[in-house]
């Protein structure tokens, strides 16, 4: 069992704060009914893993609140950051539906709460509801383009424009605090180095020329991004 | 057994049934469709007329950059299928499929995939798992790009040729790929994949001329390879 809950709650999937954004906010009636009833709700603590790379799925991870960090670790025992994934997203769905094992360990960045539709349930959703199933789809094609465009940018890019690009990414995916401007996810240099790429070192540098030039205030793990239009145009991509 | 595992964790892996797995050529349209070598057969931004799957033959993937030029995405095999989102969704190709031999496969129209598709819904399964193939190969890339080191890189590579698509009877690989073509693969400097098959050579790791590329020692190319 991958799930390591440490309490179990029972929430109806109506009431779920992210169920807007995941892949089964158009579900309705008994279909609904049956998500609910069957999937499992677990609470993880921050650091808690949720599954480990090379294990295989039970089911389909849904994250309900929380965040969660997707990694692999390479030959050299460095962590390379496949995805972050926060409220409303999906984890291990390439691995239930290629019938594979999970390509990446999963791991709360902090306390979360995830649901995991048992296999059977999912299969059972997908194979009779075209519009899910259209909707997955439209996500797994989603990601193929990132994972595309990803490639490309890893080549060409620098690493300071693939910093200003992840920043633009992370405030946009976890939003920002009440300032409007902190991004609202706390990573560590050495995790941000992980995301692009790149030595450690060198994410602290950028980051340090970035606070200099007053496009980001830093504070801890903390960013603020001063200067979105800068960050933009470093980043190479048009608003 | 450690090139199995190997294997089972890269893009390039062989399927266990590459061709029964994908069920391509038994829906109702599918053309068998043979190209020669250097062919387009689909092209970056073009209409989605078509999706494919490979037989035999290879085939590479390309993406413009925003230089305008080719950057390598994938190397194909058979049993990988190619065109498959643009054709469900309806946009143009996200990249070029361009032959690098003489290759065979088959063809599937996106009005053929389309009845079938919606024929019964157990087909959105097998879509979804082909959609899954071509997913897990770009993330592969992506893993092995974000490599730091270019020697693991190109060692890589060269074992991932080797092992796709073999040798020939003299020991060399079937496939000697450009400079430029390594250059893009490995995300290093074209000048710096002269060094590293030089110093590859010093090591007595591989030999190689200006067409032919022959591993020596494997197992020094794996460490290399963190693999």
């Amino acid at each position: 069992m991958h799930m390591k809950a440490t309490s179990r709650l029972t929430d109806d999937c109506r009431n779920c704060p992210s169920r807007q954004s995941t892949v089964f906010s158009e579900l309705h009636g008994e279909r609904l009914d049956t998500l609910s009833d069957h999937k499992q709700c677990g609470f993880y603590k921050k650091g808690q893993i949720i599954f480990h790379e090379d294990s295989f799925p039970s089911g389909l991870f849904c994250i309900r609140t929380g965040a969660v960090k997707l990694y692999k670790v390479a030959a050299n025992g460095r962590e390379q950051i496949v995805r972050l994934a926060g409220g409303g997203n999906i984890l291990g769905y390439r691995a239930l539906i290629g019938g594979e094992s999970y390509a990446s360990t999963a791991v709360a960045m902090e306390d979360s709460t995830l649901c995991l539709v048992p296999r059977d349930t999912f299969f059972q959703l997908v194979t009779t509801d075209a519009q899910l199933s259209a909707r997955i789809m439209r996500l797994l094609s989603s990601e193929l383009k990132v994972a595309e465009t990803r490639i490309v940018d890893i080549a060409h890019k620098s690493v300071k424009e693939r910093l200003a690009e992840t920043l633009l990414l992370l405030a946009e995916k976890f939003g920002t605090r009440d300032d409007g401007q902190t991004i609202d996810i706390r990573l560590t240099r050495e995790e941000l180095a992980n995301m692009i790429g790149t030595a450690t070192e060198s994410v602290i540098r950028f980051l340090s020329e970035l606070n200099k030039q007053h496009i980001l205030e830093l504070e801890g793990k903390a960013i603020k991004i001063l200067d979105r239009k800068a960050l933009l145009r470093i980043a190479g991509v048009h608003d | 057994m450690i090139m199995d595992n190997y294997l089972s964790s890269t893009a390039f892996r062989e399927r266990a049934h590459p061709h029964a797995s994908n069920g391509f050529p038994e829906i109702e349209g599918a053309r068998a469709a043979s190209w020669k070598k250097n062919i387009v057969i689909m092209r970056e931004n073009g209409a989605p007329a078509a999706c494919y799957v490979l037989t035999t033959g290879k085939v590479k993937l390309v993406k413009k950059d925003r230089n305008g030029k080719n950057f390598l995405l994938a190397l194909l095999h058979p049993g990988d299928t190619f065109g498959l989102p643009a054709v469900l969704n309806g946009e143009p190709y996200s990249s070029t499929a361009i032959t690098i031999e003489n290759t065979t496969g088959f063809r599937l129209d996106a009005v053929h995939f389309h009845r079938w598709y919606q024929q019964h819904p157990s087909n959105f399964q097998q879509v979804m798992r082909l959609l899954c193939a071509e997913l897990g190969r770009a993330e592969e890339r992506v893993n092995s790009m974000m490599r730091v080191s270019a020697s693991s890189r190109l060692a890589e590579v060269l074992l991932i040729i080797e092992s796709v698509y073999g040798t020939n009877s003299d020991g060399t690989l079937a496939v000697v790929l450009r400079p430029k073509e390594y250059a893009d693969l490995t995300n290093v400097a074209r000048g710096t994949i002269y060094r590293l098959l030089r110093q590859f050579a010093d090591e007595r790791l591989i030999n190689f001329s200006s067409t032919t590329i022959r591993i020596l020692n494997r197992s020094g190319l794996q460490s290399i390879a963190g693999i």
